[in-house]
This record gives structure tokens, sequence and C-alpha cells, in this order.
């Protein structure tokens, strides 16, 4: 489907998009780090567990790490049917 | 760095008092809280997310009986059938199935639903991203028949047709694209979680690698230059990305605690973020193209051991200790899985790039192989545990039968097991036999027979654990609706209370 | 997002973290010190292989298909072979081996043998004749009849060319005839210049019959 007498080379295409992949990554890295996306990294890891998902008892959890468990969250709650994904 | 405003807001006031004891606190924790607002996420992305998964698995069981059909007419080509179910055709059909179809809608399924819940807001214009799953979904229906009578556009992966197909993807996806940037401005947390940035990222970066790869300017060598550049990063930059993202959701959210190091997490995006791109031309190592383009392509192929690492590190590290929660969860039994996959199949595709390997392997199966680990050991696994995730909580019933599921599991796994090992070493005795000149070719084809057969064993294994898979969802789809649907969160809150009291 | 909302938020994110004394370490692991280790080894790596395989910088690289061909330096072009039977010998894989075979032993009904047979060992001039113009219809070679379609070889191959695939060919495994020379093709060549269409086999069986 190319032009005609119009031949482009590659190389020129995929430098140019290449660089503007890494000049894009290199925008929103700088707005990352500007917006502090790039800091307080504890509370950014916990971000998607809510405090049931702390708190809930994990049946395959050996004692110790049960009892730490409770020590940090409280006492478990009992998990659902299907609180892990599938059944079981 | 300082962690800018939303730093400034909390930490005085928390680091002031003390920490309260865990008793006290237990009762005035706004569990109920997270949970209605988890309910009212999910309900927000419900519709979108449907559709997506529900289209997706007919792609998927599509793909799997093109994928055997290809696969038995290369050992049996007498049994080619009539011109639409010949192999350069159904093969074709096979790889846009699994691609566009089971792999690109389930992972804009994931998408919708995973990226309300990690902003903490309700899906906007769940509308609009409804109507783009169905544009893509039928597009894509009707490029197969296209594909299957015979009018593909003739490049690996893009064998979609430019107007009728690759112009309604773009506007579809873009269309879902747009919706999740829309609740991503709206969201309720300060923080983007590593998912999110994933997530997002490859919702980006895969309509300009799709714009790239099909502008119709390139002839030639170039063709191949940039049909290998979207190849690639199809696969590194749309379902590496999507499905790493959503890995680092359901692990931590399974186990009930963070991933190992986050630091490390960022550590892994950013590197993939800035110098993914370079890879695609070690596909076209000795082909006709500069010497420093390939080059070029091969080291940074190698520097991917680093995000690679990042992510194999963080995600085992985590589970590292309670594994035992493998036989309690499918979802983390697949998404593991899928993620130990990852490394896999990024330390293989590292090693296949270097030249002294690749004189070997190309042009023999070991690539298909190869691709296999790739798009179905990880990105399907992870898939099929986020599907096990996200369906129920979606549709606010559980799975009917563990054993189906455990069905499922075992037949995917064993049969993708065997698909690799039969093709890896099929293809590596293929290349030896290539280069060596005193073997005379038929005796390539020959050396990869067993192989062949043996994959069809194998593609027999996966499609029945595909179909073993949708007969369940089609069972959890049908099962009525609990009369204690809304009870868990109910039956929540007297134990919250208790432990206040 | 109001303040408020971002207020609350931050508030229970960190009443959350701030109750977390039996594992203070999880989500702030900093990376190991290995994976450091390995990006340094990675990145030295990758320095020397850029510059061992980088290949030219060269402009020339992105006008391949612009600029008119470079000319390769004489000493690559490895210089025709001497010998007449190894030139033929190459000539002959290259240009006969996909019908005659490896073996010559050609395939039956369609392309027939090249050993073993007068038509190659006999008059050198049918020999050339088939070669310039090619061959077409019913031939019968050893008892078998053979019905294809032989290209002629005239506007592709140079006398000498011809004369070594006709000597290779005669001297093939078990065939012992005498060479075939440049002059003689040259001769053919002239003699037949009107002819344009492939032989048949009676046109050339005629002449044989009354044949030296």
């Amino acid at each position: 489907m190319a032009v005609e007498g119009l031949v482009f080379p590659s190389t020129l295409v995929l430098l140019i998009v290449v660089l503007a992949f890494m000049a894009g990554a290199l925008v929103f890295f700088i707005w990352a780090a500007r917006a502090g996306q790039l800091g307080d990294l504890d509370r950014q890891a916990m971000l998607p567990l809510d405090e049931r998902d702390l708190r809930v008892s994990h049946p395959w959890e050996t004692a110790e790490q049960a009892e730490a468990r409770r020590e940090a969250w409280g006492e478990p709650l009992p998990p659902e049917p299907g609180e892990w994904g599938g059944a079981e | 760095m300082s962690g800018g405003e939303a730093r400034a807001v909390g930490v005085g006031s928390a680091l002031t008092a003390p920490a309260p004891r865990p008793a006290e606190e237990a009762s005035r924790l706004p569990t109920s809280e997270e949970r209605e607002l988890r309910l009212r996420v999910d309900r927000s992305s419900r519709r979108p997310v449907l559709v997506a998964f529900g289209c997706s698995l007919v792609a998927l069981l599509l793909g799997s009986v093109f994928g055997l059909t290809a696969s038995v007419q290369m050992h049996s080509p007498e049994l080619a059938g009539p011109g639409w179910l010949t192999f350069g055709r159904v093969r074709t059909a096979h790889l846009n199935a699994m691609v566009y179809g089971w792999a690109s809608l389930a992972m804009l399924g994931v998408s919708l639903w995973m990226i309300p819940r990690l902003v903490h807001q309700e899906l906007k214009w769940a509308r609009l991203a409804e109507f783009g799953v169905w544009i893509w979904a039928l597009a894509l229906g009707y490029q197969l028949v296209r594909i299957l009578g015979g009018i593909p556009s003739g490049m690996e992966w893009l064998e979609i047709g430019l107007y009728t197909g690759d112009t309604f993807l773009t506007v579809g996806g873009g269309m879902v694209g747009v919706a999740l940037l829309r609740t991503l401005l709206a969201r309720a947390v300060p923080h983007l979680y590593v998912s999110v940035w994933y997530i997002m990222a490859a919702l980006i970066w895969f309509p300009i690698i799709f714009i790239t790869g099909n502008w119709p300017a390139w002839a030639g060598a170039e063709s191949a230059a940039v049909n290998w550049f979207y190849a690639h990063n199809a696969l590194g930059l749309w379902l590496t990305a999507i499905n790493v993202g959503a890995a680092y959701y359901l692990i931590p959210k399974v186990l009930g605690r963070p991933v190992y190091s986050y630091q490390l997490s960022l550590v892994g995006f950013w590197t993939l973020g800035f110098f993914y791109s370079l890879n695609g031309m070690h596909h076209v190592i000795g082909g006709p193209m500069p010497t420093w383009m390939i080059t070029t392509s091969i080291t940074a192929s190698v520097l991917m051991v680093i995000p690679v690492a990042a992510v194999a590190i963080n995600h085992h590290m985590t589970v590292v200790g309670r594994f035992a929660a493998l036989r309690y969860s499918p979802t983390l039994r697949f998404v593991v899985l899928g993620a130990m996959a990852y490394t896999a199949v990024s330390l293989q595709g590292i090693f296949t790039a270097l030249r002294e390997v690749n004189r070997i392997t190309h042009f023999t199966q070991w690539t298909v192989g190869h691709a296999h680990v790739g798009v179905y050991a990880f990105a399907t696994l992870i898939l099929f545990g986020s599907i096990y995730y996200i369906l129920p909580r979606v549709l606010r019933r559980e799975w009917p039968s563990a054993r189906l599921i455990s069905w499922h599991f075992w037949l995917v796994l064993l049969g993708i097991a065997l698909y690799v090992t039969a093709l890896t070493v099929a293809g590596v005795f293929q290349g030896l036999y290539l280069m060596d000149p005193a073997v005379p070719f038929r005796a390539s084809v020959d050396v990869t027979l067993a192989g062949l057969q043996a994959r069809s064993v194998a593609a027999v294994m996966l499609t029945a654990g595909h179909v073993v898979f949708a007969w369940h969802v089609w069972r959890l789809w049908r099962r009525p609706t609990p009369e204690r649907e809304l009870a868990p969160f109910h039956a929540l809150r007297p134990v919250v209370r208790e432990a206040g009291s | 997002m109001t303040d408020r909302d971002l207020d609350r938020d931050v508030e229970r994110m960190h009443r959350l973290l701030y109750r977390e004394p039996a594992d203070p370490g999880e989500g702030r692991e900093p990376a190991p010190w290995w994976l450091w280790v390995l990006v340094a080894i990675t990145l030295f790596w990758g320095g020397w292989y850029l510059g061992r395989y980088g290949g030219t910088f060269d402009a020339s690289a992105h006008l391949a298909f612009a600029g008119p061909p470079r000319e390769l330096p004489d000493e690559r072009v490895a210089p025709p072979p001497e010998d007449l039977v190894e030139l033929g010998g190459s000539l002959y894989v290259r240009h006969c081996q996909t019908c005659h075979q490896a073996e010559g032993e050609g395939v039956p009904g369609v392309f027939p043998p090249v050993v073993q047979t007068e038509w190659v060992v006999g008059s050198p001039d049918v020999l050339i004749r088939i070669l310039l113009q090619g061959l077409e219809g019913p031939i019968e070679v050893a008892g078998e009849l053979y019905t294809g379609f032989m290209p002629g070889w005239e506007a592709l191959l140079t006398d000498e060319e011809l004369a070594g695939v006709a000597t290779f060919l005669r001297q093939w495994q078990e065939n012992d005839a005498p060479p075939v020379a440049p002059e003689d093709v040259a001769r053919v060549r002239a003699e037949t210049a009107d002819r344009v269409e492939p032989w048949t086999a009676p046109e050339l069986t005629d002449p044989l019959e009354d044949g030296p």
C-alpha cells in the first residue's frame, strides 16, 4: 500500500517513534516526581488493601504470621465464601 | 522527594497522635464504609466489564477451535478441508481471535474493573466504555470472517483490515481509554498505585504502536521493521503491562499484605516505560536492516533483565512463606503461575534475542513455543485468575463448583507445559538441522513431527480446559442471585460492633 | 477531589499504617543489593555489545534504497572457476537440480533423468540445442515416457557457462563422454539464432538417425 516513489527509511520512523516514547515517559516521570507520586511509598503500597483484607483470617498462615496479623489489625474476621477468588 | 501536597496535609497529625490500640481502634474503623465504596464502585463498572468478559470468552472458544485445527493440519496436511479451513487462514484467525479477541477484551474488562477500584471512584462514562467494548468486539468478529474468507492484510499480527477493522479497534479501545482516563482524573485518592501506572500507560501505549504499525506508508524492509516494532510492543507494552498490573493488585489483595518492595515495583515500571520500545528489532536479526539498529535492540532486550528481575523479586518475595495460599485461592494459583511464567518468558526472550542463539532458533517451532509461554502461560493464566476474582464480585454470586475450577486449572496447566516442552525441543532440533548443510532440508521437517503431534494433544487439553471454564462461567451467570445477596455486607456489621463493644 | 476527602483519605491510610508494629518492613523493603550489581553488570555488558556489534552509524544505512548500489570491492567477488566441470556443477545445482534432482535421477513422468541417457552422452549438438532453447512435449528416455517442459537458457547463460553445464553432465557419475567446448556452443547458438520456441523430441531425433 506504499505510495510509489515515497520511500521513508524505517530506521528514521522507528527512531522518531521510540524517541517519542522515551520523551513521553520522561514527561510523565517528571510529573510523577513533582506530584509526589514517587514518594510516600509505604502509603502507596497499602493502597489496594482494605481494612478487611488485612483483618480477615488467612487460613494458610502459620501461627506466627496469624499472631502478627492479629496484633497489628485486631481480632481476625471470618472469611466469606469466595473471599480470595474462586470456590474453595 | 518530599511527597508533595498529600503528605503535607496528613502526616503531622497522624505522627503526633499516639497509635491507638488495635482493640479500641477496631470499632471506629470505617470497614463498612469501605465495603459500601467497593460495592458502589463494582456496580458502576458492572455492565462494561461483563460485556468485555463475555465477548472475550466467545473469542477464547473460537480461537481454541481455530488453534486446534491449525495444529492438527501441521502434522496431518491431508485434513486441510475447504479453502476457508486451510492452515494459512485458520492459523491467522487463531492468532487474531486470541490476541485481539480473548486477551485484549479480557484485559479491557480487567482494566475497567481495576482502575475504579484503585482510584476509589465509580467508573465515569460507563456507557461510553461499554459501547467501545462492543465496537471492538463486533469489528473483530467481522475481521475473523474476513480472514477466513482469505482477505487479511498480509502482515503478521496486523492481518486485520485497515479501514474495516483497525479503525474500529482504535476508536473502540479509545472510548474505553477515555472513560478510564476520566475516572482517573476524578480519583478520590492522591496516589496512583503501580497497577494504575501499568494499566493506564498500556492504554496510552497501545494506540500509539497500533497506529504506527498500521500506518499504510511502509514498504519492503521498512514494513518488516515497523511490523516487528508493533508486534513485539503489542506483547511488551500491551499484554505485559496490563497483566503485570493485574498481578500487582491481586497478589497483595489475596494475601492481605502489601507487595514486598514498592520501591522496586516503581523501578520495574519506569525502566519498562523508558526502554521497552527499543526491543522489537531483535525479530529481524539477519534481515536487511542497519546493524546498529538490530544491535541496539538486542542490547535493550538484555537490559530488560532489570524490570523483569524487579517484578520477579517483588512477586516472589510477597508470596514467599505463604505458598500454602495457593491451595485456598484459585485466583492466586493462576496469578502466581502466570507471574512465574512472566519471568520465564522474559528470560527466554532475552536469551533468544542473542545473535548466537537466534541463528539456531529463528524460523523454528521454538518461536511458536516462546510466543505461547508469553501469551498463554503468562497473560492468559493471569487473566483466568483475574476473572475468577472479578466475576463473582461483579455478579455478586459465588462460583458454583470448586471441582470445575480444579479441572480447568490442571487441564490448562498440564496442557501448556506439554505444549511448550514439545515445541521448544522440536525447535532446537529443527534449528540445528537447518544449520547443518550435510542434513537435507526434509530431515529438519521430519524431526519436528513428534513435537507437532504432542502439540495437538496439548491443544486438545487446552481447548477442553477452556470449555470447562466457559461452562462454569455460564453456570455462574445462570445461577439465581442468592437470597443473601447483600448479606455479606450486613452480616459483617455485628462482627464489627462486637469487636468494639 | 475536595480537601476534606483528601484529608479523610490520608488520615485513614495513616491509621492503617501506624497501627502496624508487627511487620514494619512490609512494602518498604529496599531493592536487594545484588539487583544493583546485576544492573551494573548489564549496563557494562550493553556498552560493550554496542561497541562490538554496533556497526557504523553511516548515513548510507538510511539511504540503502535511495542511492545507487555500491560497488563491492573486487576481492570479495569470487572469480569464476576455470575448470569447466566445476563451473557446470555449480550451475547445475543452481539452475537444474530443482527438476532433474540432486542425483540427476529426474521425476518419473515429468522430468527425465540426465545420467545414463543417449540424449546427454550422444551428440553434443543435440544437448546444446536442448540447453539453448529448451524442450517441450513427450520424450522417451531409457524406455520411459516423460511429458514436461524445459525452458531454454540462451538468454541467461554464456557460451562458457553452457559448455560447463554440458561437460559436467556428460562426465557426471557413470557418464563418460568427451567434453563440450565454448566454441561448440557458440557455433550452435549461431546456427539456431532464428529458433525461438523450445525443441520437440522428434525434431532432435530425426537428424540423429541420419547422423554420424
